[in-house]
């Protein structure tokens, strides 16, 4: 325990240096390997990176980012405003509760926060600052609420944690759908009090019937699409990793043909970056199974159940542990990378004090997307502050009251295991 | 030096591409197989895995050398030139240390599989086993051509909020 104390510190260390963090990671196993004195191979270690990145099913991760970015170049994201603007921006705050919703509704079509974010906030950031908000404040709304994208399903944070802890990416996805939906509530209530208070955005002419099912029409083939992934996922028509090919050529036929906005020279692109992204989160899953594989031989989990035990039996005072450290784990560290590292260890001491596993990684993952726009290492933050040209400071001033809310969801989250899986029991 | 780890860029960008395209368009086949025609491709995981084993190694050397891998530069960036360019060099070289382990002992692992078959394809096991040791290499030449151009913590941080200003483009 005591070596894997001073690994992880090397790991900390080397990644706050700037040492990318699967060599990080990397340099730690070879250091742990060495220090254990264990008759450790190092082709055993690369097969336990290669074991990492091999499974069938993480091929969703980039079918999901392609199919993400597909629809976001292919003008799904501006008619989703637009309907959403019809329905919402008449109201007092109704432009912060469009970017929330329209936020929401691109979860369901994107796994990851920062495509949500950029879909949403290039075209709400602007629209904001001309109606009157703050454009910190804009930036700020635009970079909590994208987080909801790897809340609500798909989600790749998802994918990784299935594989990490064998639980099923259907549960998953179903026990997400409520804590996604909390907090778009609780981010829609702010911009509704501060819409009101704060004189930002009075609202404006409600708009007639006619013209919401027009814009309804022109937005149905993107909100079909959640129906169609996790319809078919739920329905057991096909497993998430073909949920992602189907996504791909739905949103691929949706972009060219329906809305006629994207060519296939506009895919080359989408698929090389896709790709390149999905070889990063992949490399960072092999390598951490390659530091997983040393952890698990040395029996860290069962000495950190045997030490948790020893202080607390209370799976009440664990899962408050589990929410502090990972809210500071996640201000310097991105989801998966958080994730991955952290799931083995919590797993079977979670196991132990009778946490349900689908349960744990909601609380990790929600965890996880509060630091995504938590200062200084933040995806959705930084791509918020680029696309607001708002600094810093400003921005996080606006962030604090968002913060809280979603801690309290956080909070509702974590505590009352029923509304993460009443849906996974409907399902069961 | 450049011109070369350009073309080998190059070359890996068209392998994400294609290889991609090609490993959504046949999972979506498998899909529309079974329901149109009660058949299922049984090939399809064996190749699956195998391209995409290889997508990711071959991209995580594409992503070395665009400093696109998850890296925490906030706190280096700003150091003074000399020291960031001391630090970039050293972290250099500690990675390029674990990609040789990786190029020995994945090539050794590779090695030892080549007389295992898959079950369905019948392709040697050793030929998912090589994407290790080929993308190592390929991540050292350009851990090389890093150091060998005076890339330091500031071209790193620059490199990535050009990937934010692309993801952020209006």
């Amino acid at each position: 325990m005591t070596i894997f104390v001073f690994v992880m510190a090397i790991f900390f260390a080397l990644a706050m240096i700037g040492m990318p963090i699967i060599w990080a990671i990397l340099a730690a196993t070879v250091i742990y390997m060495t220090m254990s004195g264990g008759s450790y191979t190092y082709e055993g270690m690369t097969l336990a990176l290669i074991g990492g990145v091999e499974p069938f099913h993480l091929l969703a991760i980039p079918m999901f980012i392609v199919a993400g970015e597909l629809m976001g170049k292919g003008g799904v994201s501006r008619r989703m405003i637009d309907f959403t603007s019809k329905l919402f921006a008449f109201l007092a705050g109704g432009l912060g509760i469009v970017t929330v919703s329209a936020s929401m509704i691109f979860a369901g079509i994107s796994g990851s926060a920062v495509a949500d974010s950029a879909a949403v906030g290039s075209v709400m950031i602007p629209g904001m600052k001309r109606r009157g908000y703050p454009v910190a404040f804009a930036a700020a709304l635009v970079a909590v609420a994208g987080t909801i994208g790897i809340i609500i399903p798909p989600s790749i944070p998802m994918i990784v944690f299935a594989f990490v802890a064998n639980s099923s990416v259907k549960d998953l996805f179903l026990a997400g759908i409520i804590p996604g939906l909390l907090f778009g509530l609780g981010l829609i209530v702010w911009c509704a009090i501060l819409g009101r208070t704060r004189g930002w955005d009075p609202g404006g002419e409600p708009v007639g019937l006619a013209e919401i099912g027009r814009s309804f029409l022109a937005c149905l083939p993107a909100l079909l699409m959640p129906a169609i992934i996790l319809g078919g996922i739920f329905g057991g028509v096909f497993t998430p990793t073909e949920a992602g090919a189907v996504a791909v050529f739905y949103a691929l036929a949706v972009g060219m043909f329906v809305y006629r906005e994207l060519s296939l020279s506009d895919l080359f692109p989408i698929l090389r970056e896709s790709f390149l992204t999905s070889a990063t989160v992949m490399l960072v899953i092999g390598a951490t199974t390659a530091l997983a594989w040393v952890v698990t031989l040395e029996g860290v989990p069962i000495a950190l159940v045997d030490f948790i035990r020893s202080v607390t039996n209370s799976k009440e005072v664990f899962l408050l542990v589990v929410n502090v450290a990972l809210l500071l784990l996640g201000i310097f560290l991105e989801p998966v990378p958080a994730l991955i590292l952290t799931a083995p260890l919590l797993l079977p001491v979670a196991k132990a004090l009778g946490v349900d596993a689908v349960h744990l990684g909601l609380i990790m993952i929600c965890n996880l997307a509060l630091g995504l726009f938590t200062p200084p290492v933040g995806g959705t933050l930084f791509v918020a502050a680029k696309m607001s040209g708002a600094r810093m400071g400003e921005i996080t001033r606006h962030l604090w009251p968002m913060f809280l809310i979603c801690l309290v969801v956080l909070l509702i989250v974590t505590y009352f295991p029923a509304f993460v899986m009443a849906p996974v029991q409907w399902f069961r | 030096m450049t011109r070369l780890c350009d073309a080998i860029a190059r070359l890996i960008d068209m392998a994400l591409v294609f290889g991609g395209g090609f490993v959504c368009l046949f999972v979506f086949v498998n899909v529309l197989s079974r329901y149109l025609l009660n058949a299922d491709l049984a090939w399809v995981n064996e190749v699956g895995e195998t391209i995409f084993v290889w997508l990711t190694f071959l991209g995580g050397a594409r992503a070395l050398r665009s400093h696109a891998h998850l890296a925490v530069l906030e706190y280096v960036e700003k150091l003074p030139r000399g020291a960031g360019a001391i630090l970039f060099k050293t972290l250099s070289a500690g990675i390029a240390a674990i990609l040789v382990l990786l190029v020995v002992f994945g090539a050794s692992v590779a090695l030892e599989n080549m007389s295992q078959t898959m079950s369905v394809t019948r392709l040697p096991v050793g030929v998912l086993y090589w994407a290790l040791p080929a993308g190592a290499a390929l991540s050292l030449v350009f851990v090389v051509e890093h150091v060998l151009s005076g890339a330091d913590f500031a071209s790193a941080a620059a490199a990535s909020r050009i990937a934010v200003d692309e993801v952020a483009k209006p």
